[in-house]
């Protein structure tokens, strides 16, 4: 650990509902560091100065996905930023971005939740291997699981819809996160579900939202590069679309 | 029923609809690539007046200068004004920045595995080149194909 230790300004956007009309700065001086993350900035405000500050967090590394919020404008996992990074600078910690804030630093993801509930992600096996157990049929090569793994990475932190200027402007996209789930089951080859999602991904909410402004790839915690699925995701949907202009399903 | 007094009051932050884009220098860059449509929409338009002019002539019975008189004014009048000129060289600009940023995004679209028993994916490199060689080539081709026509 470093002998001196600095310190930065760090604001927070604050929002108390019960008393306040609207969301409001406060401004801290947090000593730091070279292993300060922005959480640990946060625990330090809230034991120091704001015992009332509000904030999610669980996991502290980065696995759990409750700490996403703008950094600078900038979505990011509070316990994977640090300080150091913005040396000689000062912060300002506001809500993950397109999101309600509940109370300041918490927002409402319910629109986040049910979106990915609504594309099924889960594995939906075929009429054969219905109601088998997990083990039977279901091994995979590792070039099978390859096909899916790293959009498997997603921890639904919210921070691509935060980063997503169609989400903005449209809240009823389906949005990143849950078109990259959707994506990451289809070519999943256990799954025989595509066509039970294949509605969501060919809407006009779905797949055909995105105007690949590639942001939400930009700043994912994970690596999971929801642009590149949603992309892979159109292709999947225009073939479907030509598929059944050829052969229709009904 | 809880018999708890909820004190939720959820803000939704005002959403800027016409200057969103002006918040981040990445969504910057993304409407100035999509900005460019503007020019291939000149550089459409150009080509459009272009046939029509041809289009105009008259070369019954037979071929002059009073026939082609459209088609000359749009070669020697329109495409030769230098404020046409300037637009023109502000299209080759701003396309071939299109290009270079839509290439730079292409391979996310692209997601195939260097062969059947490996788990390696194709490198974004291959797609880059694979693209910037179709673009000299079929440039290639339209001027092979101007030259030899002439």
């Amino acid at each position: 650990m470093e002998a001196t230790t600095k310190t930065m300004k760090v604001t927070v956007l604050r929002y108390r509902p019960e008393q306040d009309e609207k969301p409001w700065e406060q401004t801290f001086d947090v000593p730091y560091h070279r292993d300060t993350s922005v959480l640990e900035a946060l625990f330090y405000i809230k034991d120091n100065f704001e015992p009332s500050l509000s904030f999610r967090w669980s996991c502290r590394m980065a696995v759990c996905g409750s700490c996403g919020m703008m950094v600078n404008g900038v979505p990011h996992l509070a316990c994977k930023t640090f300080l150091r990074e913005y040396e000689g600078k000062s912060l300002k910690i506001e809500p993950l971005a397109n999101f309600p804030i509940e109370r300041d630093l918490v927002v409402d993801l319910s629109d986040l939740i049910e979106k990915i509930e609504r594309i099924k992600p889960y594995i939906i096996p075929d009429a054969k291997n219905a109601n088998m157990p997990l083990n039977k049929n279901f091994k995979q090569t590792p070039m099978q699981m390859e096909a899916y793994l790293q959009f498997a990475q997603c921890i639904n932190c919210g921070c691509c819809y935060a980063a997503c200027p169609q989400y903005k402007l449209n809240p009823k996209f389906i949005g990143p996160a849950a078109l990259t789930l959707l994506y990451r089951y289809n070519v999943d080859n256990r799954d025989a579900g595509a066509k039970l999602r294949a509605p969501f991904l060919n809407s006009e909410e779905g797949a055909w939202s995105c105007t690949f402004v590639g942001y939400c790839s930009e700043v994912c915690p994970k690596q999971v590069d929801p642009s590149s699925a949603i992309q892979l995701g159109k292709k999947m949907s225009a073939t479907d679309y030509v598929f059944n202009m050829i052969k229709p399903e009904h | 029923m809880s018999e708890v007094k909820s004190f939720r009051k959820p803000y939704n932050p005002p959403v800027k609809k016409m200057s969103w884009w002006l918040e981040n220098p990445f969504f910057v860059l993304y409407m100035v690539r999509e900005g460019t449509a503007v020019f291939a929409l000149f550089a459409v338009l150009e080509i459009l007046l272009g046939i029509f002019c041809l289009a105009l002539c008259d070369v019954t019975p037979a071929v002059s200068l009073k026939g082609i008189a459209p088609y000359v004014w749009y070669l020697q009048s329109f495409l030769a004004n230098p404020v046409v000129i300037a637009l023109n060289v502000l299209v080759l600009l701003t396309q071939l920045f299109h290009a270079v940023t839509w290439f730079a995004l292409m391979p996310k679209a692209v997601r195939v595995f260097m062969n059947k028993n490996s788990t390696e994916l194709l490198p974004d490199y291959v797609t880059k080149i694979a693209l910037y060689l179709g673009l000299i080539g079929a440039t290639v081709v339209v001027l092979a194909a101007a030259y030899l026509t002439k």
